[in-house]
C-alpha cells in the first residue's frame, strides 16, 4: 500500500497550528485562579488537534481520536480502571496477542514493539503499520516543531 | 468497520514492505539512508521506534514547559496576534 498523497506540510502545519492555539485558549478560559491545567492537557489538546488537522484520513488517527472520545465521557488521568481494560493492559504488558502478529517475513518480527508506538498499531497488516508509521512520524515531527516555535514565541514575550 | 477487518486477500510482497521500509528509512534520522551499503530491516525498524519514542517524549516535555508558560502569563498571552506570527513563520 503505497503512501496516499500526504498533506502539503505546510498547510498541515498551519491546520496544526490553528486548532492548537485555539485548543490552548479554550483552556487558558477555564484556568482557574491558582493553576493553569496540567501539562497532561496540554499534551492531549497538541495530540488531538494533530489528528483532528488530519482527519480520519488515517487509521492512526482515528485510533487517536476514539481514544480521546473516550476519554472525554471519563478523564483517563482521573478514572479508576475498568476490569476489562486492566486485563487487556495487563495482557499488553506481557508481550501481547502473538496472533496478532502477521506476515512471516524474518525481519518483521521486530513490529511488535513499533505497534505500540503507533496508535491502532496492534491491529494493524504489516504494510499498512509501515504506511501509517511513516506519516505519523511526519505529523509528530510537525508538531513538535510548531509547539516549540510557540514556546520560544511565549519566552520571548515579555509577561505584561 | 473496515479498520478492524485485516485484509487478508490482500498479498504483499517482500518488495514491497522492503519499499515501505526503506521509506520509512528515508524519514528516520541516523538510520543510514546515506549508506550505500543495505541496511537490514530490522536495524531500520529499531531506529523507527527510537525515533518515535523520542519525538514522543520531545511532546512530553514541550507541553510541560508551555503549560508552565501560560501560567505565568496574563490571559492575553493566548491571542490572534501570535496566530499569525507563528503562521508568517
Amino acid at each position: 500500500m503505497t503512501a496516499q498523497q500526504s498533506p502539503n506540510p505546510s498547510s498541515l502545519r498551519t491546520r496544526f497550528t490553528y486548532r492548537f492555539l485555539r485548543a490552548l485558549k479554550e483552556l487558558n478560559k477555564h484556568r482557574s485562579a491558582t493553576s493553569w491545567p496540567s501539562y497532561r492537557r496540554v499534551k492531549v489538546a497538541a495530540d488531538a488537534s494533530m489528528a483532528a488537522a488530519v482527519k480520519s484520513r488515517r487509521a492512526w488517527t482515528r485510533a487517536v481520536l476514539r481514544k480521546i472520545r473516550r476519554g472525554h465521557r471519563s478523564p483517563r488521568w482521573n478514572r479508576p480502571l475498568a476490569t476489562r481494560e486492566l486485563r487487556r493492559k495487563i495482557r499488553r504488558n506481557h508481550g501481547g496477542n502473538p496472533r496478532k502478529i502477521r506476515g512471516s517475513h524474518g525481519d518483521f518480527g521486530q513490529t511488535n514493539e513499533l505497534r505500540k508506538l503507533v496508535p491502532g498499531g496492534e491491529s494493524m497488516e504489516i504494510s499498512s503499520l509501515l504506511g501509517e508509521t511513516a506519516h505519523y512520524i511526519k505529523c509528530l515531527s510537525t508538531q513538535v516543531q510548531v509547539m516549540r516555535d510557540l514556546v520560544d514565541l511565549y519566552s520571548s514575550t515579555p509577561t505584561s | 468497520m473496515s479498520s478492524r477487518r485485516t485484509r487478508a486477500s490482500k498479498i504483499v510482497t517482500e518488495d514491497e514492505l522492503n519499499d515501505l521500509v526503506l521509506k520509512l528509512q528515508a524519514l528516520v534520522p541516523n538510520s543510514g539512508s546515506s549508506c550505500t551499503t543495505r541496511v537490514p530491516a530490522s536495524k531500520i525498524l529499531k531506529e523507527t521506534c527510537k525515533y518515535i519514542k523520542r519525538l514522543q517524549g520531545e511532546v512530553e516535555d514541550i507541553s510541560e514547559r508551555l503549560s508552565q508558560l501560560l501560567a505565568s502569563m496574563d490571559n492575553s498571552g493566548v491571542d490572534t496576534d501570535f496566530l499569525r506570527r507563528l503562521l508568517q513563520q
